[in-house]
């Protein structure tokens, strides 16, 4: 997220008490908060029962108190490891590396890969100073030599740095001799061919299969 | 296609206003900072999803609406060949932030990105500062390749935002490198999108430039008459393996290698369809140093008379041709040629500060709108 300017005038009126006025502005600081919905939250958490407010607190609090990242997949955890890499019945052959934590938790829910995750915790972006030694790409090369890994799947976004980055890793892994996958790039289930756009619909005949 | 309605909200001048608007031509009349601008401005809006002239675009919406954090619509109903479509664009400046405009598309009351709005509306506006097209910088040629490839295909519009995103991403790799915090390896991995995308855009605009230069050579010479012969040339910066194709990947790749030291020093890319041109010659005269101002300005229209076949061409659809104030830089036999080339499109729309610069022989079938201080009223004619 991008840093924010301080509110305008409105948040800091006179008539607003200070501890409401530092809520709203913390609020806003989150993503997709815009001023309007800060003080709509703002002035529901006041009317919120004491306990509830303190449970949120918190949760909030907590939050960063008990989680670390996992020592093996980054993810984020409460125990280190984290439960899928403590997971020996999974697939400890296949690894596949995702961009951020809510990825694992979207390839988790189809319920289809029972694989080990690997967390780079970003894409490489130069515009914003990210290079590849700001995400957890060395790690996932210790891992690759001290595991039994065979198989790497890369499950970047198909954005211009997701793309990118699958091909920085991949340039470093395939020394290696792991075989490297990525996922496939193609129409939406349940979409319509027609509405697709077209870069979606021409990937997706470059990635056609036998039937 | 076709116009058959119109209506602003805080649209810079316009408070509000609903205009109907007919086939054939519609000659907005007014004194000079009226308005008349701002309505073929808000109609090419609409086709290309940004303003061609405002530098930023809270000022599109009006002063009072912008101060109160308010908003800015420009809607319209567009008639076209096989459908009809409601396209609306707002422009919101209640995000919050100073300065931001949030952009607000419809498409029949479905919201679209912007860059799904372009060329659901095609049109092609003329405007007194076409002249840049002929005697300017290489950017606005570019301009003017991308804006037509823009409205013919969706697919360009992609292409080219992602081409300029790896561009972009890429030069702060470069810039990265000169200050010694990013190594070779991390240039050489976004090469392959780069020719990739690269050569896309580069094909795009090969295959449209082999129509548009003999359409505009042939726009010129029905301007000019007898005299030196309008010639076209697509200058590129990453050359073709074989004459007259397109450079594919591997060209580029391979004019990239051979641009490192350069770039390296520069700290940019240098080559690509990012700095290509058009240049344009009278009888192998070099136009941007040599024309005349009369001669500039003939080029220009040609490149403008050829922009409007080739989008009727490619599309299977005429534009909407909006004429900004073009007329009374000409003489009356040009203006009464470029009037006749307009008036063989379905609808024209044309502003003018004096109505007896519009040649009689199209203003006798003409609609005539009088703007004054931001408002439209329907001229009596006797």
């Amino acid at each position: 997220m991008t840093s924010r300017e301080p509110l305008s005038s409105e948040a800091a009126h006179p008539s607003l008490a200070p501890p409401v006025a530092r809520l709203i502005e913390q609020l806003h600081k989150l993503p997709g908060i815009g001023p309007k919905t800060a003080q709509r939250l703002a002035y529901y958490l006041i009317r919120m029962p004491a306990e509830e407010a303190a449970a949120l607190a918190q949760a909030i609090g907590s939050v960063k108190e008990q989680t670390t990242l996992c020592g093996r997949c980054r993810n984020i955890t409460e125990a280190d490891p984290c439960r899928i890499c403590a997971d020996l019945a999974r697939d400890q052959t296949v690894l596949c590396v995702v961009q951020e934590p809510l990825d694992v938790l979207a390839i988790e829910r189809t319920g289809v890969y029972h694989g080990l995750y690997h967390v780079l915790h970003g894409v490489i972006d130069p515009m914003r100073n990210v290079g590849p030694e700001d995400l957890h790409i060395r790690d996932l090369l210790t891992r690759l030599t001290d595991e039994p890994i065979t198989e790497v799947v890369l499950a970047m976004n198909p954005t211009v740095e997701g793309e990118t980055t699958a091909l920085y890793v991949r340039q470093l892994v395939a020394p290696l001799g792991h075989k490297v996958t990525r996922l496939a790039r193609g129409l939406p289930v349940g979409g319509d061919l027609e509405y697709a756009d077209d870069l979606t619909v021409a990937r997706a005949f470059e990635g056609r299969q036998d039937f | 296609m076709e116009l058959t309605s119109l209506s602003l909200t805080n649209f810079r001048s316009f408070r509000a206003l609903e205009l109907t608007l007919d086939r054939g031509l519609t000659v907005l009349a007014g004194e000079n900072a009226q308005g008349k601008s701002n309505l073929l401005e808000a109609v090419y809006l609409l086709a290309i999803g940004k303003s061609q002239r405002a530098a930023v675009e809270r000022e599109l919406v009006s002063w009072e609406a912008a101060e109160a954090g308010g908003y800015a619509i420009v809607a319209a109903t567009v008639r076209r060949a096989e459908d009809s479509v409601e396209i609306r664009l707002g422009l919101d400046c209640g995000g919050g932030r100073t300065n931001t405009v949030i952009k607000r598309i419809r498409v029949n009351g479905v919201p679209k990105r912007a860059s799904d709005l372009v060329g659901v509306l095609s049109a092609v506006l003329f405007s007194a500062s076409d002249i840049d097209l002929a005697y300017g910088a290489p950017q606005g040629r570019r301009r003017y390749l991308d804006v037509l490839l823009s409205q013919t295909s969706r697919r360009y519009v992609h292409g080219l935002q992602r081409y300029l995103r790896v561009l972009a991403q890429r030069n702060a790799v470069l810039r990265a490198m000169r200050d010694g915090r990013a190594g070779e390896d991390e240039l050489a991995v976004w090469d392959p999108q780069l020719c990739e995308e690269g050569a896309a855009v580069l094909a795009a605009r090969h295959e449209a430039f082999e129509r548009l230069a003999p359409l505009a050579t042939e726009a010129f010479e029905r301007l000019a008459g007898t005299g030196p012969a309008l010639a076209l040339d697509y200058v590129a910066t990453v050359r073709p393996i074989e004459p007259g194709a397109a450079p594919a990947p591997e060209a580029f790749a391979a004019a990239l290698e051979r641009s490192r030291r350069q770039e390296r020093a520069a700290g940019m890319t240098l080559i690509g369809p990012h700095r290509d041109d058009i240049r344009l010659a009278l009888g192998g005269v070099e136009v941007a140093k040599h024309a005349s101002r009369g001669q500039a300005r003939l080029v220009a229209l040609a490149l403008r008379l050829a922009e409007a076949r080739l989008l009727a061409e490619r599309r299977g659809d005429p534009p909407v041709i909006l004429l900004d104030d073009i007329l009374s830089e000409l003489d009356e036999r040009r203006r009464g040629l470029v009037l006749e080339e307009a008036l063989g499109y379905p609808q024209v729309l044309l502003t003018t500060a004096e109505l007896a610069l519009v040649p009689p022989s199209g203003l006798a079938a003409a609609r005539v709108l009088r703007v004054a201080d931001a408002q439209v009223l329907e001229e009596v004619t006797a």
